[in-house]
């Protein structure tokens, strides 16, 4: 088998889904109790006017954890994909605005404190991006909103 | 001389009147026979010759002669001889001529005159005298009188064989007439029969059959069967019988069986008719006739027929029996159409019903194929709704997107209602807070010893402040203030600064001091923190 067959192949696809998945739904739950210490985190960005930290703050987490259930159940899989691709290509631009402005604040990515921003977390975040890419294009195993469609070739016509 | 003279025309005259006597004897002869023997009679008494024979020689032999002492001497052998002499003589033979080369010791009964009188068909008048009585030789009015007389014999001979023959060709004739008189009334007859019978319907066909028949040859009464052992049917017909019966298929059984064993021929063939020659069998049968002839025939296979006819009013000729037997053998033919033609309208039958039931076949698999073509349709709708479904499950539709966003939303927006850890959306407009220009503040903070507040997060502090400034970030504004400032004169001036593009952090820490009564509290706003006092960190 071909390294490109591998690095193709659905199965690595689903796996990257699956760890996707379980980092999104990680990530969303402690912004989602907690999202007045998400937004002090958004406004630390410095990017976002002001009356949409708040708001921002309570709708993302919740597209986070529903991004990623969707990636973990399988359905709408690619549209999910695109979703998290967004956010994550999101953050990267915000933590390159914020590395290189030297912006002091930590990344908020899964806590609100403790994790400071760094070349590593743009790097981190720009290998999840690709993960996303990937399941976009290659996946196509285990998804729960095909698993009751009937295949056209089953009819016989 | 006169006396020989006399003498000579004495023997001229009897002459004569020999010639004439055998002229008018002959005239009225007409069996080759008598003129024979009046031939030879009167040749033999004319000239008086001792004995003598006549005779017809034809091309093998003798064919007639004269009873006479000769008669045994005209062997074959010797008309052999004389044929072939008289074919050595070749074609010109036409009157009556003498053979002096077979006369003599050649001649039975050593005949001294031998005479051939030429007659048709290769046929010759022989004649052969003796010698005379007086035993003198036969002079030239002898030889005169006998030719003469041959040539009268050949005359009367020509004309017996004529009449002979043309009797023969009468009697021929009328033979012939009388055959052909019966073969045009068996013709006529059988035409009459073809015209009468000529139906489809077969107990039709029996009935004329049999009428047609019975009325031909004057039987009063007659019985027509027809079994199908196939099918166990029986067909009957009958006229002038004494009781009417009905056959059962044992007594039909019985019947064919004694009539097929009184016929010569055992095995028949279709179309064949075979007379029953004994009828004895079939006196323990309750028919209802006395049969005096009957014929069993078979149509087709496992299809006999017999018929029976009852005694004839007048005398049964024996020509009639060839008669009745083509009469027959035309029935069973048109008995064999009719059959034949109850089994094509069977047939026809069979085959219309066949074809109604081909037809209702073939609309029911009209129906069928419309039907399939429908569901042909209507699957190929669904398979294409299916695939359309299915190349849109792995497309990205907006929809897709609508869907976990308003999703997400929708659960935002209710947990975050729901939770006390909860933040509202839009903040609401707090009190009015003068602000103040970088001039007004700085005299604030110079002339009246304001208090200057830097009101963002301890990182933005600690990046950059003014010296004056400080600290009391909002989230931590209660603890500060408890801990810092709660001694401070609710008259002093407070100059709050410290917002950016996410967060005003001022307005923020300014409503809470005004919260804690003080009174003169301002903001700063666009204004970078060294400005304040122009010094640095």
């Amino acid at each position: 088998m071909r390294f490109r067959d591998i690095l193709t192949h659905p199965l690595l696809s689903l796996l990257l889904r699956l760890y996707l998945a379980g980092v999104f739904i990680y990530a969303s739950l402690h912004k989602i109790n907690f999202p007045a210490e998400f937004a002090d985190n958004i406004a630390g960005y410095l990017i976002v006017p002001h009356w949409l930290i708040n708001p921002l703050a309570v709708f993302m987490p919740w597209l986070e954890l529903v991004s990623g259930l969707f990636l973990l159940a399988g359905v709408r899989v690619r549209a999910a994909s695109v979703l998290i691709g967004a956010m994550l290509a999101m953050f990267t631009v915000a933590v390159t605005v914020a590395m290189i402005q030297d912006t002091p604040i930590g990344c908020g990515c899964f806590q609100s404190v403790g994790e400071a921003i760094s070349w590593w977390t743009v790097l981190r975040d720009l290998v999840w991006l690709a993960m996303a890419a990937h399941v976009y294009f290659y996946d196509r195993l285990v998804h729960l909103d095909r698993l009751f469609m009937l295949k056209p070739e089953e009819l016989g016509l | 001389m006169t006396l020989q003279n006399a003498s000579d025309a004495d023997r001229a005259r009897y002459q004569f009147q020999i010639l004439f006597d055998t002229a008018a004897e002959l005239s009225g002869a007409r069996y080759p026979h008598k003129i024979l023997e009046a031939f030879l009679l009167s040749a033999q008494g004319g000239i008086g010759a001792r004995g003598g024979f006549a005779a017809i020689l034809g091309r093998d032999g003798f064919q007639l002669m004269t009873r006479s002492s000769l008669s045994k001497s005209l062997t074959p052998e010797y008309a052999q001889v004389l044929r072939e002499h008289l074919d050595a003589l070749g074609e010109e033979r036409k009157s009556s001529f003498f053979v002096p080369s077979l006369q003599g010791d050649l001649c039975p009964g050593k005949c001294e005159l031998l005479l051939v009188c030429p007659l048709d068909d290769g046929q010759d008048g022989v004649l052969g005298l003796e010698e005379s009585l007086t035993g003198q030789p036969y002079d030239e009015n002898d030889r005169r009188l006998v030719a003469g007389l041959g040539t009268l014999f050949q005359t009367s001979l020509r004309f017996s064989l004529y009449a002979a023959r043309v009797e023969l060709l009468n009697a021929e004739l009328s033979k012939r007439n009388d055959t052909l008189d019966r073969q045009i009334y068996h013709l006529s007859a059988l035409g009459d029969l073809s015209r009468e019978i000529l139906r489809v319907d077969l107990p039709e066909v029996m009935d004329t059959f049999l009428l047609t028949l019975l009325g031909h040859f004057a039987r009063p009464r007659g019985l027509l069967l027809l079994q199908d052992r196939a099918s166990g049917c029986v067909f009957e017909s009958s006229k002038g019988l004494e009781a009417k019966n009905e056959f059962s298929q044992q007594e039909t059984e019985r019947l064919f069986f004694q009539c097929l064993a009184g016929v010569r021929e055992k095995h028949l063939q279709p179309l064949q008719t075979e007379p029953i020659d004994d009828l004895r069998g079939l006196e323990g049968i309750e028919l209802g006739l006395r049969p005096d002839k009957g014929y069993l025939f078979m149509l087709r296979e496992n299809m006999y027929g017999v018929l029976l006819l009852g005694e004839s009013l007048g005398a049964s000729l024996p020509a009639e029996d060839g008669l009745l037997q083509a009469f027959v053998s035309q029935g069973v033919l048109h008995l064999k159409n009719a059959d034949s033609f109850a089994t094509i309208l069977s047939l026809n039958n069979d085959l219309e019903r066949q074809n109604e039931e081909l037809r209702r076949t073939i609309d029911d698999l009209t129906r069928a194929r419309d039907r399939i073509s429908m569901l042909e349709a209507a699957g190929r709708r669904i398979a294409g709704i299916v695939h359309s479904k299915a190349e849109s499950l792995a497309r990205v539709r907006l929809v897709d997107f609508l869907l976990i966003i308003v999703l997400s939303l929708g659960m935002a927006l209710a947990f975050n209602e729901q939770n006390p850890r909860g933040i509202v959306l839009v903040e609401p407009p707090g009190p009015e807070i003068p602000f103040v220009t970088l001039d007004q503040a700085l005299s604030l903070l110079d002339t009246e010893d304001a208090l200057l507040v830097d009101a963002r997060p301890r990182e933005f502090y600690e990046r950059e402040h003014a010296a004056r400034a400080v600290n009391v970030p909002a989230q931590l504004f209660d603890l500060v203030y408890m801990m810092q400032m709660s001694a401070e004169d609710p008259e002093r001036p407070i100059v709050v600064f410290g917002r950016s593009v996410s967060r005003r952090y001022d307005q923020i820490v300014a409503a809470k001091f005004l919260g804690r009564d003080h009174e003169r509290v301002y903001i700063v706003k666009d204004v970078p923190p060294l400005a304040l006092d122009g010094g640095s960190q």
